[in-house]
């Protein structure tokens, strides 16, 4: 009896690990974010062009704070029920069709689109690349990662095209771990046309680092010109 | 239902008993078998990889080789039309050994001085190339520069080679190694330790270029462009962060502002870099600094300036008109005088406009400044004045040999003139010539093409595009 219960226990446990190691491969596979429906807790300049247009209608008075709160909520539930969409007080594609806000992803192609006209077409890619490396930094240093890419791509020692400069083996975390595929926010299109401009809040540097991960000794050989949110950047 | 109890309380009693052997073999042959072609997969994408990695490693041997091959080749034919197709070949193979090598997992300071020196040798090859196309002799400095670069090219040549030696001789390149410890190899290497042999690291190759000499000549990825001082600030008097803070608030406009903070200033130490001063502006009406500027420390210069406040969407837009006209009083409060708008692109509501000064009616396109204008209002919310302040002078420009008449005979009889105008633009090298400017169509584009107001010599076109938001250059 007792040498059974253990081996019961013991194929739990293969089983575990075998069912956790399958799962840990799955889950380490890169999967795009798609943000396409906007409820509680939803933040950002969407949030606010819905607050406008429900506030423009009538369906809601306080002001647009780009925060998706109750008000926010109730307001989107009023205006389905009047639409005839299903009242669930979330905001997916249909609901912003009917308020005549495109979604994130329509509002990236449509904000890319001039710049695309004009021959930028790296814009999208630079901003994908924006986004996975700074999401969370300030503007400032969204423009700044955008910057340092422009810069590289001028730099003998890089490749000399954007495309070469941001999918260089090793050059970016975000390329490696696969967060380049995330759909770029505004923010970050925002930030890539600036860069692309010519922008440039770190004075030319061609390294950036976060001085609190950064794991190299090498790294620490640069100069450091600027201190922009969390990275130092530097040229050499 | 009570047949189903039933059942259900057999299978609890059995699985307590353990004489569930049959499901627990089942499913634990499931998740073997689905973790081996996990793993299976793995192995074929990692082996796919290697085959990527291997693939660029010879495709750069090979093309370094014929760099080599035609340093050599050109050397001897020495009339220019003979010349340019060596250096077209040269441009070529030089490319593409610098892109395969970037293509591999070499760390960044194990191959970037390598990388450099193919850049170049691509680079100063397509200007040789030029020259020789306009049957221009290529001078004593020329070939012992060309000397100079197959000297290293060589040594290139031999190192990738022993590489390859060795990869033929059966051995693996450890690409897993290369990406993991190619840095602790070439750390242990300089603490003086020797790192372990790694079969396929470069970092041998790339201290053969440890005394590179410094290359000048006319192209994009000279040694001059990283060493060029900027006119309109060396020398000047240094100010200091105090007075920048004033700076900042006359550029802004005091009634903008709550406080200006200084967070950064670089290290006058470094080389080729413009020493600024770094401010972090809270705008009034704001909780948190939406507004970051640079100062010059010599001669208090506004570099450039982004006002990132978040800015409510509105329906109602300024016409580009009245945008333009907003960043032209902006730019003249602040003293640039004579600035001229040239192109422009609108997106999302906001409009950036180029400006560049007139010197004797001559557009002077190198001295570049930059303002970004929020349509909404017609806010300034973005300043740049990189060009303006790296190149802007008072030029001595030279004197123009070919008269507008000339210049036209220079076009292609289909291309329908609109206007004209004379400027000075900066080619990829920052050279600066004196040309006619014609902008005028062709079929259904626009273009702007460049002739040489001295030489005659077309030395650039470039399709303007027209669309609702944007009047580029491309």
């Amino acid at each position: 009896m007792k040498h059974r219960r253990l081996s019961i226990i013991l194929t739990s446990v293969i089983m575990i690990v075998a069912v956790g190691f399958a799962g840990f491969v799955h889950s380490i596979t890169p999967r795009a974010i798609e943000v396409s429906t906007y409820t509680w807790g939803s933040k950002g300049e969407t949030v606010r062009k819905i607050q406008q247009k429900l506030k423009q209608w009538g369906y809601m008075e306080e002001s647009a704070d780009g925060t998706y709160g109750y008000k926010t909520w109730d307001a989107v539930k009023k205006f389905q029920r009047k639409n005839n969409l299903k009242a669930d007080g979330v905001a997916g594609t249909k609901t912003l069709e009917k308020l005549g806000i495109q979604a994130t992803k329509a509002a990236a192609e449509q904000g890319q689109g001039g710049a695309a006209k004009a021959g930028n077409k790296d814009v999208r890619l630079l901003a994908a690349a924006i986004h996975g490396e700074g999401r969370g930094e300030i503007y400032l240093g969204q423009v700044a990662i955008g910057a340092v890419v422009m810069n590289r791509t001028r730099h003998p020692s890089f490749p000399n095209t954007i495309a070469g400069v941001v999918y260089q083996p090793g050059a970016f975390d975000a390329v490696k771990d696969g967060q380049i595929n995330l759909e770029p926010g505004e923010s970050s299109l925002k930030a890539a046309r600036d860069a692309m401009n010519g922008w440039d809040p770190t004075d030319g540097a061609i390294y950036y680092w976060n001085p609190v991960t950064a794991k190299s000794k090498w790294i620490w050989s640069v100069p450091i010109s600027k201190k922009i949110g969390k990275h130092v950047f530097g040229k050499k | 239902m009570k047949k189903k109890d039933n059942q259900l309380l057999r299978w609890k009693t059995r699985l307590s008993r353990g004489h569930m052997y049959s499901v627990v073999v089942t499913i634990l042959a499931i998740t073997l078998g689905f973790g081996m072609y996990q793993y299976k997969q793995k192995l074929n994408y990692k082996q796919f990889l290697q085959n990527q990695f291997q693939e660029a490693f010879y495709e750069t041997a090979t093309y370094v080789n014929n760099v080599d091959n035609n340093l050599a080749k050109v050397r001897l034919a020495r009339k220019p039309p003979q010349c340019a197709p060596y250096f077209a070949e040269l441009w070529k193979q030089a490319s593409s050994a610098q892109e395969n090598l970037g293509r591999m997992p070499y760390n960044h300071s194990a191959v970037s001085k390598t990388l450099k020196f193919l850049s170049q040798v691509s680079d100063y090859s397509y200007a040789m190339m030029h020259k020789s196309v306009e049957g221009k002799e290529l001078t004593d400095k020329d070939w012992e520069k060309l000397d100079q670069i197959r000297n290293y090219a060589r040594k290139l040549s031999f190192e990738l080679n022993k590489v390859r030696e060795e990869v033929d001789d059966g051995n693996r390149i450890a690409w897993g190694q290369i990406e993991k410890e190619g840095e602790k190899a070439l750390e242990k290497a300089k603490e003086g330790t020797e790192g372990r042999h790694i079969v396929g690291s470069l970092t041998e190759v790339n201290k053969q270029f440890q005394d590179y000499p410094v290359l000048l000549y006319d192209g994009p990825f000279s040694d001059h462009i990283e060493r060029m001082e900027p006119r309109m600030v060396r020398g000047k008097e240094r100010i200091t962060k105090e007075q920048g803070a004033e700076i900042v608030k006359n550029f802004l406009g005091n009634d903008q502002i709550q406080t200006v903070r200084l967070v950064g200033q670089t290290d006058t130490k470094q080389r080729h870099i413009i020493p600024v001063y770094t401010y972090e502006i809270l705008l009034a009406n704001q909780k948190e600094p939406t507004l970051a500027i640079d100062i010059t420390q010599e001669g208090g210069l506004p570099i450039w300036m982004l006002n990132y406040t978040t800015r409510p969407s509105t329906d109602k837009e300024i016409s580009l008109e009245d945008a333009r006209k907003k960043a032209e009083d902006f730019l003249a409060r602040n003293k640039y005088p004579d600035m001229k708008p040239s192109y422009y692109e609108k997106v999302d509501g906001v409009a950036v406009i180029n400006f560049a000064p007139e010197q004797n009616n001559v557009i002077m396109y190198p001295d570049l400044i930059k303002v970004k204008v929020a349509m909404d209002q017609g806010e300034i919310i973005g300043f740049e004045a990189r060009g303006y302040i790296m190149m802007h002078h008072k030029r001595n420009l030279p004197q123009i040999k070919l008269t507008e008449a000339e210049a036209r005979q220079e076009l292609s009889p289909n291309f329908t003139i609109t206007k004209v105008n004379k400027a000075v633009i900066p080619l990829e090298s920052k050279r600066e010539v004196l040309c006619y400017e014609f902008k005028g169509r062709h079929e259904d584009s626009e273009f702007i093409i460049y002739i040489n107001a001295e030489s005659g010599k077309q030395e650039k076109i470039l399709q303007l595009i027209t669309t609702k938001n944007a009047v580029l250059t491309q």
